[in-house]
């Protein structure tokens, strides 16, 4: 049995959920992302996020008031391994690279964010090559 | 028949001899015993092993050979001072000073010096222990602390870094966000009308406030109180800061009141300063309650002449027990740099005061701050 190569989505049957309880980057990203044509659902509490069954990529916060973004994406990645992770984050300490490290499934970018760099994530065009991978400890 | 008469003397003698020697010969430290003018008189292994020399080296000799300088050239003066007035700078002391091996290493010592009569004959007896390996310990273990020390500076200053970055991170990352969004929306579409740009620009103007408060808040915590004192009576003060929050306690369903038990005695503070804390523990307490039905209230106690405490109770929910509040960092609020309590503690240190925090029963939290109505170290 052989299976195809799955066919390229558009960016346009990507959606997306923006997990992230800062207000202005959340709807900033969120309104960026429906510019660009995506559905997108964004939420600021992890806990209310609800069912991801639709969903492509995920991008969350990694401090949040109700649970942890590295909490989160476990959670995610458990239920829906298909699902694209990014991470965004201001706090970069070693234990936030060791915990990255960890998760492979998890792609992250460093606040602030370049867009276009998070989009072509989104975008799945990207998936190895623009996301910041977890930097090993010196 | 039991031996009498001088050779059970002799005897008795020979034994105590052998006795001092074994006890001599097995000491760990160095047992050192000189005449009247410096000359060596008794010399055990332990010296031996301590200064490298044999006995018969120093016997008879000036013990000042052991003495590296100030103390070899001052010891006979020393012995003739003592002679003449009794005045006794080592005997019957211990002390640490340095000594001279063989081979010309100078080492630290711990040194007991004895003073023995016997007829007209006068002996001193040392005993002396090599503190050098002590020393060397005691140096590492300094040195260790020191280490540990400096790392945990480093820790708590990488800590407090990734913190400060986090924090304006955030905002810049919103304030990044919203920029993107309206480049984007202008370069699609040059003729985009200036209403759909409000939003953006105003949360961009919004974040912007939000890092000038955060830097504002760093720079207060980093440079040093300095106070500007004045008399303050405290009643007008205390009903200027009540009165100013009266409405935003107001439009939260929550009672905000002064009382005064005793007349407080005038105080001598920095008026902004002193303002500042308490404004941010009103603050603090409104918040906590968030919508009422609540109370805050304000009381200014005298329990000493010379010392008032206000204290600032609300009916909130409390404080976690875990919270450290009063240090950077610290809070409960999601949008709080966690520096408010630290710089309110940093104002009333500087004031020679103290601030501090109780827990109210059933729920609540009451924040004192103590001041000496006169600074004295300020």
């Amino acid at each position: 049995m052989s299976t195809s190569p799955r066919a390229p989505r558009t960016c346009r049957e990507t959606s997306v959920v923006v997990v992230v309880d800062e207000d202005t980057f959340r709807i900033a990203l969120a309104e960026n992302l429906r510019d660009d044509g995506h559905p997108v659902h964004d939420c600021p509490d992890p806990l209310a996020v609800g069912r991801l069954d639709d969903v492509d990529v995920v991008v969350t916060d990694y401090e949040m008031e109700s649970m942890n973004g590295l909490a989160f994406a476990d959670m995610v990645h458990a239920t829906q391994p298909a699902i694209r992770i990014v991470l965004v984050t201001a706090y970069w300490t070693a234990e936030v690279e060791d915990a990255l490290a960890a998760r492979p499934f998890v792609r992250l970018h460093r606040k602030p964010v370049d867009y276009d760099a998070l989009h072509a994530v989104v975008d799945g065009g990207a998936d190895d090559t623009a996301a910041e991978e977890p930097r090993s400890r010196r | 028949m039991s031996e009498s008469g001088p050779s059970q003397a002799l005897r008795t003698l020979q034994l105590s001899e052998a006795r001092w020697q074994a006890i001599l010969d097995t000491a760990r430290d160095a047992v050192i015993c000189i005449d009247e003018r410096g000359r060596v008189t008794l010399f055990n292994r332990a010296a031996e092993a301590i200064f490298g020399y044999a006995a018969a080296e120093v016997v008879g000799q000036n013990v000042k050979m052991l003495m590296p300088p100030p103390y070899a050239t001052e010891h006979d003066q020393y012995i003739e001072k003592y002679r003449a007035t009794g005045a006794a700078k080592a005997i019957g002391r211990i002390r640490e000073v340095h000594a001279r091996r063989k081979d010309g290493e100078v080492f630290p010592i711990e040194l007991s010096v004895s003073e023995a009569r016997a007829g007209d004959e006068v002996i001193y007896s040392a005993i002396i222990r090599d503190m050098t390996e002590r020393q060397a310990m005691q140096s590492e273990l300094t040195a260790a602390r020191q280490l540990a020390h400096q790392r945990e500076r480093l820790a708590d200053i990488g800590a407090i870094t990734a913190r400060i970055v986090h924090d304006l991170g955030n905002p810049l990352a919103g304030v990044s966000m919203q920029a993107q969004l309206l480049l984007r929306r202008t370069r699609r579409d040059p003729e985009t009308p200036a209403a759909a740009l409000q939003e953006p620009a105003t949360r961009i103007v919004e974040e912007v406030g939000r890092l000038d408060h955060l830097i504002k808040d760093f720079l207060d915590f980093a440079r040093q109180q300095r106070l500007d004192l004045k008399q303050i009576a405290l009643p007008p003060f205390l009903q200027r800061l009540i009165d100013m929050w009266h409405p935003v306690a107001a439009e939260r369903d929550i009672e905000l009141a002064l009382e005064v038990m005793h007349e407080p005695p005038p105080l001598d503070a920095d008026e902004v300063k002193l303002r500042r804390v308490l404004d941010n523990l009103v603050k603090n307490a409104v918040e906590a309650i968030d919508r009422g039905p609540g109370r805050v209230d304000l009381h200014v106690l005298a329990p000493l002449p010379d010392r008032v405490r206000i204290v600032v109770r609300d009916n909130g929910p409390g404080v976690p027990q875990t919270l450290q509040m009063f240090r950077m960092f610290e809070t409960t609020k999601r949008d709080g740099s966690g520096l408010g309590l630290s710089i309110a503690k940093q104002i009333i240190d500087a004031h020679g005061g103290n601030i501090g925090y109780e827990a109210v029963v059933p729920h609540g939290a009451a924040f004192y701050v103590d001041l000496p109505t006169r600074p004295a170290h300020v």
